[in-house]
């Protein structure tokens, strides 16, 4: 299937090459600048990871490149299906046969921490000599509300955004929309013979979607003092123009899971779809310059707001490699590995500044749209019940809502409970 | 010959030989790792408050039974169990004696249906599950293309995503998977049934429904009772189909007890609230297996 595969922009791609020469001088990644390398030999670090794109080497290369280093220890790839990974991670960690360190989302840390399973960061980070060539918001998606420990470093992020199908747009004599209430009005319209507005995604990982829409439209998860308030205006308002969309979403919507939602915009069946640059390579082989990309309509364009998911690397605190599993995290993050994994088909958007600026992501529209968007973006917060509400109550309550069963206010206070837990 | 026997279980009684233990301990061992410790471990985590990454917190005695009792939603759950148990064994029962019947008649290429019918049932249920994920595509599924191109619907029918076609949609798949066992299992008894039975019967003046009824039926039930049991069983704790095709929804439609104590504990990470719905399940299926027992143990005894 073509959208199964994603490949790098051919510009991208083009300017790699020359990039990582030149970006692997600058920065080798920092383990090897602040540690004490000598300790970490004949040592093997296992790592766990789920890959975006199971056929993708890029990770076995950049641990090959790592275990090639004389300086330190290796490290050892374990790569768990995703769809089974945190299941996976969360009973090894418990049975005490967990590794040493492991890729995570921030959306799942909060429990982590919460079962102390964690070792804090924040001494080596502040060591640390390249820190301040991460992007200082990165940071924030390694802590959990009311503490200002770092449980993860940061390494991939994505900002949700919005593609729309040029000629769907043409044909019903439409702009792309810019807020909410533009979109809420545009639906209507790109909805008949066989044609629909947009999935809404209520199966797994539409969280995401639902959550970009909900902090678009100015709802929050948490306020600053870290109080949940997702049930608080104006979250009520924004929800019911998200269940309105339902009206002119395909069949079978409220239950679809990704697969279906990109089979449907790739089609030409639905005429916009939420999503991050994950998808981008994919869209544009079917569409060519046929396809747009947008930030996703909000309340007040001026003042936009997303939701990024952030993914990055943690040690366990039961670890006794843990020097070790700091030199391979702060090598992901060295210049050249950041832009190889970037730019590999299942590459996301760079978090350290000398990369981010780098020509291959400057010259692409989606890109700059999804880099402009991360700049505004919030993650879900980091809380206990955050993991519970993603992978178990999100779906079934929003299906809820849906078929009425629910109302929307039912739906906040129930998702809000849950993330209080 | 009674008295012979009397005696030697007499003998059994008094004489107790320990070698007996050594024959049996490698059972008694795989039972006890396997049945037995798994089976008491979800009786004490369910009277405990015990997540998946923090452990066991502490005992709270009935609290989480209390508290999945009090759950608005418990009882949907239990409907949904009795709705998707029964009626995907329902249905096999009635089907599966249909195709035995059928497959017990002789036609051409008798062997190779026999072994065409068993198809669904050799299949592995994730794969029988992404195939109707497929098929039952709303949007670019084959069996919503027919049904429209018949002329039989006017709109694309979302059979997995509507709270009122979920459940009844999977009940059809697990029947179209369960009927092949169903068939094998009667086929074999009805090829068991006496043919000097049937013929002193249409001797005695049975038409073929008065065979099929006095004769038939009557030595094809011990057989159709212990599978009908099984089935339920088995079936009351399948949750493949539901997990990857619907995820127990929409909402909570198609959520059995089984799936929630999936979901509650290794989605949810509440394994002592996991555990509570699991050992209420066991407590239900116990019934069932005794049930099983006395079917098996009459059967055998009348060998």
């Amino acid at each position: 299937m073509k959208q199964g595969k994603t490949r790098v922009p051919i510009f991208v791609t083009g300017a790699l090459a020359a990039s990582a020469l030149l970006l692997a001088g600058c920065s080798g990644g920092g383990g090897s600048a602040d540690t004490d390398n000598g300790s970490t030999k004949g040592q093997t670090l296992t790592y766990w990871l789920w890959q975006d794109d199971a056929t993708d080497t890029t990770w076995q290369q950049l641990a090959d490149e790592f275990n090639a280093q004389s300086d330190h220890g290796t490290v050892k790839l374990q790569v768990v299906p995703a769809a089974q990974y945190l299941d996976k991670l969360s009973t090894a960690i418990s049975s005490g046969n967990g590794p040493d360190a492991a890729r995570m989302k921030d959306s799942w840390i909060g429990q982590f921490v919460d079962a102390g399973v964690l070792a804090s960061l924040n001494d080596r980070i502040d060591a640390w000599n390249d820190k301040s060539e991460v992007e200082a918001s990165a940071w924030d998606a390694g802590k959990v509300p009311g503490s200002d420990e770092i449980y993860m470093m940061p390494h991939q992020n994505t900002a949700l955004y919005m593609y729309y199908n040029k000629k769907l747009f043409k044909a019903a004599g439409l702009e792309p929309p810019k807020t909410q209430d533009e979109m809420l009005a545009d639906a209507p319209k790109l909805t008949g013979d066989g044609h629909y507005a947009m999935d809404v995604r209520g199966g797994a990982g539409g969280q995401d979607q639902w959550a970009a829409w909900m902090l678009a439209g100015g709802a929050q998860f948490v306020n600053s003092a870290g109080d949940v308030v997702l049930d608080k205006a104006p979250a009520d308002s924004v929800n019911q123009k998200y269940l309105e969309l339902a009206k002119y979403a395909p069949p079978g919507s409220e239950t679809a899971a990704f697969s279906q939602v990109q089979s449907n915009f790739l089609s030409g069946t639905t005429a916009t779809m939420i999503h991050h640059i994950g998808s981008l390579a994919a869209v544009r082989e079917q569409f060519g310059d046929d396809v747009g990309v947008i930030p996703v309509p909000a309340a007040d364009p001026s003042n936009p707001s997303t939701v990024q998911s952030m993914s990055g690397n943690v040690i366990f605190a039961s670890s006794k490699k843990q020097e070790l599993a700091w030199q391979w995290e702060t090598f992901l993050l060295g210049d050249a590995q950041m832009l190889k994994m970037s730019t590999s088909p299942q590459g996301q958007l760079p978090v350290t500044t000398a990369v981010a600026e780098n020509e291959a992501f400057k010259k692409d529209p989606a890109y700059q749209v999804a880099i402009t968007a991360a700049k505004t973006a919030k993650s879900w917060p980091q809380l206990p019940g955050t993991t519970s509400v993603i992978n178990a109550t999100w779906s079934p309550t929003i299906q809820q809502a849906f078929s009425g069963e629910i109302t929307s206010t039912q739906m906040l206070e129930k998702l809000t409970a849950e993330l209080k837990k | 010959m009674s008295a012979t026997l009397a005696e030697g279980r007499t003998g059994a009684k008094r004489r107790f030989d320990p070698t007996i233990l050594i024959f049996v301990s490698p059972t008694l061992i795989l039972l006890f790792v396997f049945v037995a410790y798994p089976f008491l471990r979800a009786i004490w985590l369910s009277l405990t408050k015990t997540t998946l990454l923090g452990g066991t917190v502490g005992f709270v005695g009935l609290d989480n039974f209390i508290e999945l009792f009090q759950d608005p939603q418990f009882g949907t759950f239990v409907a949904n169990s009795v709705f998707w148990t029964v009626g995907g064994v329902g249905l096999q029962l009635v089907f599966g004696v249909i195709g035995a019947l059928l497959l017990n008649q002789r036609f051409k290429l008798r062997g190779v249906v026999r072994g065409l019918a068993m198809i669904p049932w050799a299949t592995p249920s994730v794969l029988v599950a992404l195939i109707w994920l497929w098929l039952l595509d709303p949007n670019r599924g084959l069996i919503n293309t027919v049904l429209e191109r018949m002329g039989l619907m006017a709109d694309p029918v979302a059979w997995l995503s509507d709270p009122h076609t979920a459940l009844p949609t999977l009940i059809a798949i697990d029947a179209w998977q369960g009927i092949p066992f169903f068939a094998v299992m009667v086929l074999a008894a009805l090829q068991a049934v006496p043919e000097e039975l049937k013929e002193s019967a249409r001797t005695d003046g049975c038409g073929v429904l008065g065979v099929f009824r006095h004769v038939v039926v009557p030595s094809i039930l011990p057989t159709v009772l212990i599978t009908l049991v099984l089935r339920l069983i088995w079936t009351a704790n399948y949750i493949d189909l539901a997990y990857v095709l619907t995820g127990g929804g929409p909402g909570i439609a198609s959520t059995t007890i089984p799936l929630q104590s999936y979901l509650t504990a290794y989605k949810q990470g509440q394994m002592g609230n996991g555990a509570a719905y699991a050992v209420i399940q066991a407590v239900i299926l116990a019934i069932l297996v005794v049930i099983y027992l006395r079917l098996t143990q009459t059967k055998g005894a009348k060998r």
